[in-house]
């Protein structure tokens, strides 16, 4: 009786240190997990300077002011073509659309001042 | 002695905890170190800027501007990018080769390339024909692009320039 006892007694104490050791073993799991995961997110550290929402295309506005000034209607259509090919390359930062109607706009507005 | 026993039970248990603990907080130590000891990339968007600096200095409102050219309204050889630009290219590497190069060609409407200035480590230039994977990020980066600007002196005459920007800076940015 008494053994039989001792031997039950045994087997929960196993049980139950089993439950601790494969709880620790998941936890060490998670940690090293989140440590690697960690160290790609570190390698990825960049500033994407065309992603950024605040970025005002300099390079695209000096070729629409060009464009706007060419007198020579064929080259005007050359340089026009050949922009439409970088917005399509996604040359430019900002919307060339956009900038091209407010250039002309603003250009516009200036003439009839 | 039930009481004994459960007393040694009690002990192990909290030293497992305080075990694991010490696990957890070495964890988020490591996590918080790892991820902030990391430096920013910041060399694409230092080359954009420094592209966006010379296309602002070379052309103003669509027209290049009157330094680029000598009195025979040719271009003029002897243009300092560096000093008519404003750059400075001292870093706190000192290194003898130079950590920026920037150039800028200028092209007819027929894609002839007319003239050309640069400024600063030319072997740099080369990284930029290296396919700019994830295990090449050690290389330096560069940045091309390319605008429209009128001939000062005629509304007719039109150039594409083309600006490379290329800076290595990777001690500063690169893990």
């Amino acid at each position: 009786m008494l053994n039989r006892k001792i031997l039950k007694n045994n087997r929960a104490q196993t049980s139950e240190a089993m439950i601790w050791i494969v709880a620790t073993l998941v936890i060490i799991v998670l940690l090293g997990i989140s440590i690697y995961a960690v160290s790609i997110l570190s390698k990825k550290k960049t500033m994407n300077y065309e992603k950024e929402d605040v970025v005002q295309d300099i390079v695209l506005e000096e070729s629409l002011f060009a464009y706007f000034l060419i007198q020579d209607s064929s080259v005007q259509e050359k340089v026009f073509e050949s922009l439409e090919k970088m917005n399509q390359e996604e040359k430019f930062y900002e919307d060339f659309n956009s900038k091209f109607t407010q250039i002309k706009f603003n250009l516009e507005k200036n003439e009839k001042k | 002695m039930k009481i004994i026993n459960k007393r040694g039970a009690e002990k192990i248990l909290s030293i497992y905890w305080f075990t694991i603990l010490i696990i957890i907080a070495g964890a988020v130590v490591t996590m918080v170190s790892l991820f902030y000891g990391a430096p920013y990339d910041a060399r694409s968007a230092e080359a954009n800027i420094m592209v966006n600096q010379i296309s602002n200095c070379l052309s103003e409102n669509g027209k290049l501007n009157q330094e680029l050219f000598n009195e025979n309204k040719n271009f003029n050889e002897n243009f300092n990018l560096k000093e008519k630009c404003n750059l400075i290219f001292e870093t706190e590497f000192k290194s003898e080769r130079g950590e920026y190069f920037l150039e800028a060609d200028f092209y007819n409407l027929n894609n002839d390339k007319i003239f050309s200035i640069s400024e600063g480590n030319s072997n740099l230039y080369a990284d930029c024909k290296v396919n700019p994977e994830e295990k090449y990020k050690k290389l330096s980066k560069c940045v091309e692009r390319d605008f429209y600007s009128l001939n000062p002196f005629s509304d007719d005459d039109i150039f594409k320039i083309k600006i490379i920007s290329v800076i290595r800076k990777t001690e500063k940015n690169v893990k």
